[in-house]
């Protein structure tokens, strides 16, 4: 492994870890070839932090992320979520522990959500899910909810096939706070839409974030949204997090050769 | 690759007086009309592109960005019922019949789709892939095309699609696309979902092959950003109609449909990357809600009463179809 001081952003996190990943190894096995995707990784996230993963195509980020929310089993190494190890509790009541208290929202909302469901339908399935409520409750919820993200309440009855690209990520981040989650993690919330939606999601995510306690976990190859919604980064390259550290920090002086070679790369309308 | 002889582009009258355009659209109009009626989803567009050129289509998505681009490579789908010209090299596309149309279709314009990792053969190597279009005529061989794309790696030839990163897949199609030395390159957002650096260097890749090969470039896009270090041109949409179009450099710091700026504010403030970003309020309305006059209307801080009546496309170098424009002392971003 690189030397690379880890220490340095671990210091900078004040609050106990709601998820600690340590020394993870993650294999993918494809006609007798493995390929590592996950090579000794660690990293934790605090109660209310928002952390941003952003590295190469292929690194590893949707795969540190998965891992995390309990869906990959690493060949080695620990998480820990709320002080639980993850993956020395059976596999019920590690979804059941999650899905009440992570939520994912992923890349593109039009193949993540079923499209004849109807956007009511798919706010208030994790509650139906996870037993929160009774019906009546849940119905008021569901309305509340569409109002915090900005949605029309008449929305409600819509199929979600219906919807725009931006009126279907603001249903799945309705669905994704749900639960009252402590974390979402988010696996690149913004890149399937255009700018001017990215900007009305990512002004969202802050409102919500000012208004309650969340911690966050934002992949993307955008370091523009990783900077506008982070404290700390870690920068992801050929299955490694080769650099850590506060979010301005690495903007500002970054250390490792890719993290340097990515922020030269970001296209800017300055020239 | 090195360029080989090519044929003059013919002379072409495209409504505003003859020209040696590669590409001339002119009052193009699509509808579906069974899907949406009498709708006009692509209405009285106009444009062209000389070889060597690259106009970019900037617009929010559901514009109607990814139909000009088919339109412009007849691959309509066939409910689409189609109205205007569209002439290539001085022929109109929509006139061609049998040999000749595949011929254009083929080797005259390349075309990299907007689902572009799913537009490879899943189940086919992307060596033989390549072979394939060899034999339909290619002067370059399989890897001199990986050469050309910056895929020097013998072991991509063996690879089958889903074995390729998404910037080397992107890479290999636009191989195939160019493989014919087309005279048109029509790019659908390339570069989406690449992280950045593979991104410089798909543009970095474009740049260098259209200065040898000297293709006329469609590139459809909403990144801003991207437009502005690549193309010379660019044209601006809103529900199916231009609203501004001109040299790239004078529309992105002089803007002067609100449209336009609500973009480039979105793009710019997210670079400053502090406060409450910049937004567009609302969203592209389906076909069948657009408003009349104005299509932007709705979201527009600049409307009025007016903006019932469709305004003119005005003519020359920039051309603006909007009933307020912002003046230049407005600003729009910095
Ligand atoms: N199901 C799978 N089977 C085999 N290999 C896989 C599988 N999923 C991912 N990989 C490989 O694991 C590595 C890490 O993939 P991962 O999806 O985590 O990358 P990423 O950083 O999220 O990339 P991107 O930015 O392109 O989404 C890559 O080399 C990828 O090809
Ligand atoms: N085959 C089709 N049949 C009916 N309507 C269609 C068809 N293809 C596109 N449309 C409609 O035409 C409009 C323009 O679509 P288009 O795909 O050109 O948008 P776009 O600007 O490329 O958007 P994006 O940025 O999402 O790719 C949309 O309202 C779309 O629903
Ligand atoms: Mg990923
Ligand atoms: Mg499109």
């Amino acid at each position: 492994m690189t030397a690379v001081d880890l220490t340095h952003g671990l210091d900078e996190q004040a609050d106990a870890p709601i998820f600690e990943a340590r020394d993870l190894v993650v294999d993918y096995h494809s006609r007798g070839q493995v390929n590592r995707a996950l090579n000794h990784v660690s990293l934790s996230i605090a109660e209310g932090e928002a952390v941003g993963l952003i590295g190469e195509s292929g690194s590893g980020k949707t795969t540190l992320a998965r891992t995390l929310l309990g869906l990959i089993r690493p060949v080695h190494g620990q998480v820990t979520f709320r002080g639980q190890d993850l993956y020395a509790m059976k596999s019920i009541p590690r979804y059941r522990m999650l899905g009440r208290d992570a939520s994912l929202v992923f890349q593109d909302p039009r193949s993540s959500l079923n499209p004849r469901l109807t956007v009511g339908a798919v706010v208030r399935d994790p509650l139906t899910v996870q037993r929160i409520g009774t019906r009546a409750e849940r119905t008021d919820r569901v309305a509340a909810l569409l109002e915090s993200v900005g949605l029309p309440a008449q929305l409600v009855s819509r199929p979600v096939r219906a919807l725009s690209g931006g009126q279907l990520q603001r249903v799945a981040l309705a669905r994704a706070l749900a639960v009252e989650p402590g974390i979402i993690v988010a696996d690149e919330p913004t890149s399937a839409l255009d700018v001017s939606v990215q900007a009305q999601i990512l002004n969202l995510i802050q409102q919500v974030r000012a208004s309650r306690r969340l911690a966050l976990l934002v992949v993307s190859h955008d370091i523009r949204v990783i900077r506008y919604l982070t404290d700390r980064t870690a920068v992801m390259y050929n299955g490694e997090i080769v650099e850590l550290g506060s979010t301005a920090r690495i903007h500002d002086d970054p250390q490792h050769e890719y993290t340097r070679t990515l922020l030269a790369s970001v296209p800017s309308l300055k020239r | 690759m090195t360029v080989s002889t090519r044929i003059q582009p013919h002379r072409v009258d495209d409504g505003g007086g003859a020209s040696t355009s590669t590409l001339a659209i002119s009052d193009l109009t699509v509808r579906f009309p069974k899907r949406y009626g009498d709708v006009a989803v692509l209405d009285g567009v106009g444009l062209s592109i000389g070889p060597g050129e690259s106009l970019a289509i900037v617009g929010e998505s559901g514009c109607g960005k990814s139909l000009l681009g088919l339109a412009a490579a007849n691959m309509l789908p066939p409910t689409a019922e189609v109205g205007g010209q569209i002439h290539f090299r001085g022929r109109d596309l929509y006139r061609l019949r049998g040999r000749e149309r595949r011929a254009v279709r083929g080797a005259g314009i390349g075309i990299v789709y907007q689902d572009a990792l799913t537009s490879l053969n899943p189940g086919m190597s992307i060596g033989a892939q390549l072979r394939q279009v060899f034999r339909l005529g290619s002067p370059y061989t399989p890897s001199d095309l990986l050469d050309a794309v910056g895929l020097p790696d013998a072991r991509i030839l063996k690879a089958k699609p889903y074995q390729l990163s998404g910037g080397q897949r992107q890479r290999v199609l636009i191989a195939l696309a160019l493989a014919r030395e087309p005279d048109l390159l029509i790019a659908d957002e390339p570069t989406t979902a690449l992280d950045v650096t593979v991104e410089a260097k798909i543009i970095e890749l474009l740049q260098r092959l259209q200065a040898e090969l000297d293709f006329a470039l469609l590139f459809i896009s909403h990144d801003l950003a991207i437009v502005s270090q690549l193309c010379h041109q660019v044209a601006v949409m809103y529900g199916g109609q231009l609203v501004e179009t001109g040299p790239t450099a004078e529309i992105l710091t002089n803007p002067r449909h609100p449209y336009t700026a609500g973009l480039l504010a979105a793009s710019s403030s997210l670079d400053e990357g502090h406060g409450t970003l910049a937004t567009i309020p609302g969203f592209v309305h389906p076909p069948t809600e657009f408003p009349s006059g104005c299509r932007f209307r709705d979201r527009c801080s600049h409307a009025q009463d007016d903006c019932a009546a469709r305004p003119v496309l005005t003519d020359g170098p920039r051309r603006l179809a909007c009933h307020h424009p912002l003046t230049s002392t407005d600003g729009g971003p910095r």
